[in-house]
Formats: C-alpha cells, structure tokens, sequence
C-alpha cells in the first residue's frame, strides 16, 4: 500500500470509527487494516479516543432552553417579523440622523440627549437589524466574520 | 430527519421547537470543545450557554455559508477564548470530573478500570498543544471534516490535517 493511500485511510479513521463510511469504503478500509499494522494501531487509538469521549451535564440542554426562553422574553420582541425590522430600522435611521444633525448645529444642543439617544439605538441594530439597517455594509460578511464581529463588540 | 438548515430556518422565524432541537442536537459538541479549552465542567457548561445566546442574537444573519455545527462551534470557540483571557489561567479539570461512561451494567471492578482507561486518554490529551488537541477532538468526537476542523483552528484545510496527524502520532507514542 502506498504512502499516500495509508494517508488517506489514516484520515478516514475516525469515520470509520463513527460508521459513516460508505460499505464500499468501510470495506476498503478494513483491506488495508489486514494490510497494515501502524493502521491497525492507529484504529485502535482512534477507538480509545472515542471511548473517552466527555458528555456533558445531563440537564444542560434543559438549562440552555431555559435561558434562551428568558433571553426571548426579556428582548420582548423575541424573533421579530419583517415588518417590524423594518419600522424599527426607519426608526433607528431616523434617530442616528437627527442626532447628527443636532450635533453640526452647535452648541445650542445638548451633547447628553445625542448620546442618550445613540446608544439603545446602536445596540438594537447590533442585536436584531442588521439585515435591514445594515445590508448594504454586512452584505458581504461571511458569517464567521459576522461572528468575528460580534465578538469584537461584545454582543 | 429534519436537517439542520431547514431547523434554522424554522428557527429563524420563531418556532422555539425547532430552536430546541437545535440545542438538543448540538449541546454536546459545544461543550465538549469548550471544555477542551476551559478544562472545568462548570465553566464549560456557562460557556456553552453563552455560546447559544450569542448565536440566538445572531441567528438572523446566520447564511448557512457553514453548517450551523461548525458557525455554533466557532462562537463557543470565540467564548471560550474571552473566558480564558478573563480568567487569566486555565485550570486543570478537577480530579473528580469525570466524563460520563456507557454501560450501566458494567461491574463495579470494570468501570474503575474504563475510568483508569478514560483518564489515561484524555490526561494524554490535555499534553497537546491547543491546534493539535482541537484538530484531534473536533475530529474524533465531533466528527468535523479536515476543512471545517481549519475553520474553527484559524488554519487552512492542510494545516488542519497536519495539526491532527502529529496528535495521533503524539498520542500513539504516549498511550502506546
């Protein structure tokens, strides 16, 4: 058996170990099992590996439920519909706009008010507008830089 | 069965069943690859809810561009890491946290052994360095492919491999 074909098999252990290959696959396996002791080595750490596979806490996913039914219920507006995004990306455009045209007048307007304004305002469109409020710009993010970002900002 | 995407979709548009199953689903992968980063059973399990709060928040701008697995995964990863960093340490797992053994008839004599056994793997585990730890667990426990082993490691699809192939070796000649 080649290096290359001892390669390839070597990475397919833990499928194998997982029973996802195919039959004809899992077959072709086993041939070059019979073939190869390191191979065979190599399975058998596979299979302890697996074997020492941690699960976690037995009621995690019940606390997980839990918390993701208080996050819904103390965002109030859980999943919101289309419609809703969109009066609240108006809303939130409108907003960041009059605060930029409150802050070039000058003094005569209060600086607090702007930043009162601004930041509810920045954190809803983080949480549930960016596709609405932000298409244009997190259009072309992938998620894991969607997620990369969210994690920069501390969402 | 239900797929994973036609999940997201459901749960996208509000139906917390379908929001369930992908917890049920995936709850274990994610705590096992915090684990693997936190080496504690309790911060593991606050990070795995984090993880899923943060993806909740998220979850409109979820594309599919990955499988929901791997995005899931990558901010339990990203979770994990702001845990460590505040921590400032990581701490070794308590002796006592054990993983969780199948086998409810086994006798008492034979799950200390399976115990001894599991401690052996994983204390030979915990000696990788990080890439080639996460490339042996998300492949082996998680049954991640190569390329999203990479995605998650921050390597390409190759160094993902590489990463894995030098944990095996490493652990074939510490477990041998």
């Amino acid at each position: 058996m080649s290096e290359f074909e001892l390669g390839t098999w070597s990475g397919r252990l833990p499928e194998w170990s997982n029973e996802e290959l195919s039959e004809r696959e899992s077959a072709e396996l086993e041939r070059a099992l019979e073939l190869d002791a390191g191979l065979r080595e190599e399975a058998e750490l596979v299979r302890r590996v697996r074997a020492s596979r941690p699960e976690p806490p037995a009621d995690l996913a019940t606390r997980i439920n839990a918390r993701l039914a208080s996050e819904r219920r103390s965002r109030g507006r859980g999943w919101m519909p289309g419609g809703w995004r969109l009066s609240t990306a108006a809303v939130i455009v409108l907003a960041i706009g009059t605060s930029v045209i409150w802050r070039n007048q000058g003094p005569s307007v209060p600086g607090p008010i702007a930043l009162d304004l601004f930041d509810p305002v920045a954190e809803s469109w983080l949480l549930d507008d960016g596709v609405i409020a932000g298409g244009a710009v997190l259009e072309d993010l992938s998620d894991e830089q969607l997620t990369s970002l969210l994690d920069d900002l501390g969402v | 069965m239900v797929s994973d995407a036609e999940l997201v979709e459901r749960a996208k548009a509000g139906d917390a069943d379908a929001l369930q199953e992908l917890v049920s689903r995936h709850h274990a992968a994610v705590f096992r690859t915090v684990l693997g980063m936190l080496r504690d059973d309790d911060a593991a399990a606050d990070a795995t809810q984090e993880a899923f709060v943060k993806a909740l928040r998220a979850l409109q701008r979820f594309r599919g561009d990955s499988s929901f697995k791997t995005w899931i995964v990558a901010i339990a990863v990203n979770e994990a890491r702001g845990w460590a960093r505040k921590r400032g340490r990581r701490r070794e797992t308590p002796l006592d946290a054990q993983p969780e053994l199948a086998g409810g008839e086994q006798g008492a004599a034979d799950r200390v052994v399976v115990a001894d056994e599991v401690d052996r793997v994983r204390g030979a585990l915990e000696t990788l360095p990080e890439k080639q730890r996460m490339a042996v667990s998300l492949r082996i426990f998680e049954g991640l492919s190569f390329r999203e082993v990479g995605k998650l490691i921050g390597s390409t699809e190759g160094a993902a491999r590489v990463n894995y192939h030098h944990g095996i070796k490493r652990l074939r000649e510490l477990l041998g």
